[in-house]
């Protein structure tokens, strides 16, 4: 169950042809380039051929059964994995419990908890964000009382994606009401959702998908082996798991696919003649080329061994607010066709402006919304 | 906390202190402004203490005597000038005309010449351009028409930086032989020049050849003349985006260090979330800017490849002067009243990146020039 070689030993080219070759290998073809978030029984015999190969969890550490790669290689794998269209799975236990835990869990949970990530039985969800607190997270009411062995959990989390996919949650509840700052009562638990007082409801988003959920939690008795780490400490805990991964929303990959279909979109209605729109497309490449050079230095100081500061948030706001302005451009150049809710059909070209259009709303809006980015860059970065 | 992206090698660290110590000593901000006032619009002494600095060979082979170094040394030094606003012709002197007489293929003149520039006792300009917005090579129409043994040049010149500066040009030509660049005496009989003022106060000039008389040995490049001279001047585009990438980095940081000190309403105007993120997404251009050129570089340090140091150079000039000027506006503006005055230097950036990213192309034009020359590439 884990790769045995240490692959940072490769050469970058050669450890890059590797997985390319096994990916190409062994990726369904009819899960390439998938066109939502797929959902765990769509992808699940991929999850187990990646488990067995050992290449499941590529940054968690091999002793716990991960590739243990270092940031640059693991900036090629992803590489490899998007250029193949490999969709993005139900990843949240590889990518946030699974490092939580390595670094803030009893071995016990580790234990029990990455082997059943490694082995697809628990599919994770993210429970942070609730009703009354989004950008200001640390105001979060959900909350979790001690009673004898068990933490009792009442309170709403929402907006949470494929909790109706998944089989556990991980959240930040408040142990403590009273706390001198509301970040210093927030902690860590993990739950399974089929514990009794648990209702899910899906919120169909504004594409028409059940892709988040509404989580009612009502008088939840929840192990209290499953909370992580310290009591009170889990707004720190979450704070730390922010790592080099942050890169990775500066990824020009979606930037890049919008501008294609764009410029499919222009040569189906013949739009290239016209000045003005092409000096606008040409405008949103140097955009797209120029977020790449930017990312490529981000991903350089990685490969180096340096340390990725506050000052990459930029990244995201350039990526995510570059996707919408192509993507704004496709349904101005629909113009009548820009009204239509399904993919377009012009000629032999297929191109899905609707969905472009609607699906790069939200990248601005989750993951810190682009407004508390400006905020964190100007105070962290600016000082101001 | 900030990436700790400290890319910077040790020669190009103390490049960075020499070019800084360089400016300080020059007087600044202040001297750069007082030395436009010059009849040159620049000063001779500073560009000698320039060269003595050594850093007119640093872009040069060693072969011709230069320091054999790369753009990434030279953006370096550029950086640190555009921070002043200096008004000596760096990019136009050394970098354009340096080039050509690089490549050149009369190797006794050309070297001659280099000796010459390097050491700063001769200061060259290209004149090349004839019409506004073509910049290619050859769509010519100054004639070079054999005579006596030599040539007799005649033609217009338009757009030469710094001309009124300049100890010789370095004039291109239709020859029998097609194109070809000459070397002329900026006190050749036959050449007139007329001076205009960019809006920073420095010069541009328009050079009138009628029948110049040229030696036959003064021709510097004669065999793939357009060539050369568009390798030259995609150089010089990347070096003027460095130089931009000085300008803006300096207006930000004079604004933002301004908008923290600026005190309205009961507290400081960068206290203002309107302003703080008006700030970021400035910052963010600065960024893009700084990565883009540091593209450009990368591929003129290590790639040969024409049409690949062309789109190369047309990213980086089209950010950089979009970026510059919308920095140098935005810096007027967060200053309120005092950044529309003479007196205080926020304006002069502005009026730096305005002939920055006019000169050799603007964003406009290199986006569009981007376009022709990088291949699409697929999803
Ligand atoms: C598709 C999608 C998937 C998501 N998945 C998950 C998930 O799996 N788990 C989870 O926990 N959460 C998830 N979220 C929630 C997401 O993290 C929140 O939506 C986000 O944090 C914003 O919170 P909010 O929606 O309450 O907006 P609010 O915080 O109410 O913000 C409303 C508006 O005000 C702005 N604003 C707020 N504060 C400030 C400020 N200080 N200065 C300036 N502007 C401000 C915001 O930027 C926004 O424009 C998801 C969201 C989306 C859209």
């Amino acid at each position: 169950m884990s790769e045995t070689r240490d692959m940072n030993a490769l050469g970058d080219d050669e450890f890059r042809a590797e997985i390319r070759e096994w990916v190409e290998a062994n990726y369904p073809e009819e899960l390439r380039f998938f066109p939502r978030r797929i959902l765990m029984d769509e992808c699940r015999d991929w999850y187990h051929k990646l488990s067995e190969k050992g290449w499941l969890c590529p940054v968690w550490p091999k002793e716990y059964g991960g590739m243990g790669l270092d940031p640059g290689k693991f900036i090629i794998y992803t590489e490899e994995f998007e250029r193949h269209g490999v969709a993005r799975m139900p990843d949240q236990g590889i990518v946030m419990v699974g490092p939580l835990l390595i670094k803030y869990g009893t071995e016990k949970q580790k234990e029990h908890f990455l082997a059943n990530i490694h082995a697809g039985n628990h599919i994770w969800c993210q429970g942070y964000s609730e009703p009354n607190a989004g950008s200001d997270l640390a105001s979060l009411r959900t909350s979790a009382v001690l009673e004898g062995d068990e933490y009792v959990v009442n309170g709403q989390k929402i907006w949470t994606s494929l909790a109706h996919d998944a089989s556990w949650i991980y959240m930040l509840v408040r142990t403590d009401k009273d706390a001198a700052k509301p970040q210093e009562g927030i902690s860590f638990l993990l739950c399974d959702l089929k514990t009794p007082g648990i209702t899910i409801r899906t919120i169909p988003n504004i594409r028409g998908e059940e892709e988040f959920c509404e989580v009612f939690l009502d008088n939840v008795r929840v192990p209290k082996e499953n909370l992580v780490g310290e009591p009170n400490r889990g707004w720190t805990m979450a704070k730390a798991l922010l790592g080099f991964e942050r890169i990775f929303v500066g990824n020009p990959r979606m930037c890049s696919y919008a501008l294609n279909r764009l410029r499919l979109l222009a040569e189906s209605l013949d739009a290239f003649t016209d000045a003005a729109f092409t000096a606008r497309y040409n405008k949103h490449r140097l955009d797209v080329h120029d977020l790449a050079a930017s990312f490529e230095r981000y991903a350089g100081i990685l490969k180096s061994g340096g340390e990725i500061g506050s000052d990459v948030s930029f990244l995201k706001i350039w990526a995510t607010e570059t996707y919408q302005r192509i993507t704004e451009e496709m349904v101005e150049l629909a113009g009548d066709l820009g009204s239509y809710r399904d993919d377009l059909l012009l000629g032999n070209n297929k191109v899905d402006v609707m969905n472009q259009f609607l699906g790069s709303r939200p990248s601005t809006i989750y993951g810190g919304s682009n407004e508390i980015q400006r905020n964190i860059l100007a105070k962290q970065v600016l000082g101001l | 906390m900030p990436s700790n992206n400290s890319d910077q090698n040790d020669t190009q660290r103390m490049l960075q202190d020499s070019a800084r110590a360089f400016v300080s000593r020059s007087g600044g901000v202040d001297g750069a402004r007082e030395r436009r006032s010059l009849p040159a619009a620049f000063d001779r002494e500073t560009w000698q203490t320039m060269a003595e600095n050594g850093w007119f060979g640093l872009l040069l082979p060693e072969e011709q005597g230069g320091l054999g170094l790369g753009f990434a040394e030279a953006a370096v030094v550029i950086e640190e000038l555009g921070r002043v606003v200096a008004p000596e012709p760096f990019v136009s002197a050394i970098v354009l005309a340096g080039a050509v007489l690089r490549d050149g293929d009369n190797p006794d003149l050309c070297n001659e010449k280099i000796e010459n520039l390097i050491s700063g006792s001769v200061i060259p300009a290209l004149a090349w351009q004839e019409a506004a917005n073509v910049y290619d090579p050859a769509a010519i129409t100054t004639r070079a028409v054999p005579a006596d043994g030599g040539f007799l040049i005649s033609g217009t010149k338009k757009f030469i930086p710094a001309a009124a500066g300049a100890d010789a040009f370095i004039v291109s030509a239709m020859g029998p032989d097609g194109l070809a660049l000459y070397w002329v005496a900026a006190d050749a009989k036959g050449l007139g020049l007329s001076s205009d003022r960019a809006v920073d106060e420095t010069d541009i000039g328009t050079l009138t050849l009628d029948g110049v008389s040229v030696a036959k040995d003064q021709v510097l490049v004669a065999k793939d003349t357009a060539a050369i001279m568009a390798r030259a001047i995609d150089e010089a585009r990347v070096c003027a985006a460095a130089e931009l990438v000085g300008v803006m980095k300096e207006a930000f940081d004079i604004t933002l260090a301004y908008v923290k000190q600026r005190e309205q309403f009961g507290r400081p105007v960068g206290k203002f979330q309107a302003l703080q993120h008006r700030l970021v997404d400035l910052w963010i251009q600065q960024e893009l800017s700084r990565d883009v050129l540091g593209q450009a570089v990368q591929c003129f340090d290590s790639s040969d490849d024409v049409a690949n140091r062309a789109s190369e150079a047309s990213a980086a000039k089209a950010r950089c002067s979009e970026a510059g000027l919308l920095i140098g506006r935005q810096s007027i503006q967060l200053h309120g009243g005092i950044g529309y005055t003479d007196a205080y230097h926020i304006g002069m950036y502005l009026k730096r990146a305005l002939v920055l990213s006019a000169w050799l192309g603007n964003a406009d034009m290199h986006r569009k020039r981007f376009a022709d020359v990088a291949p699409e590439v697929a999803a």
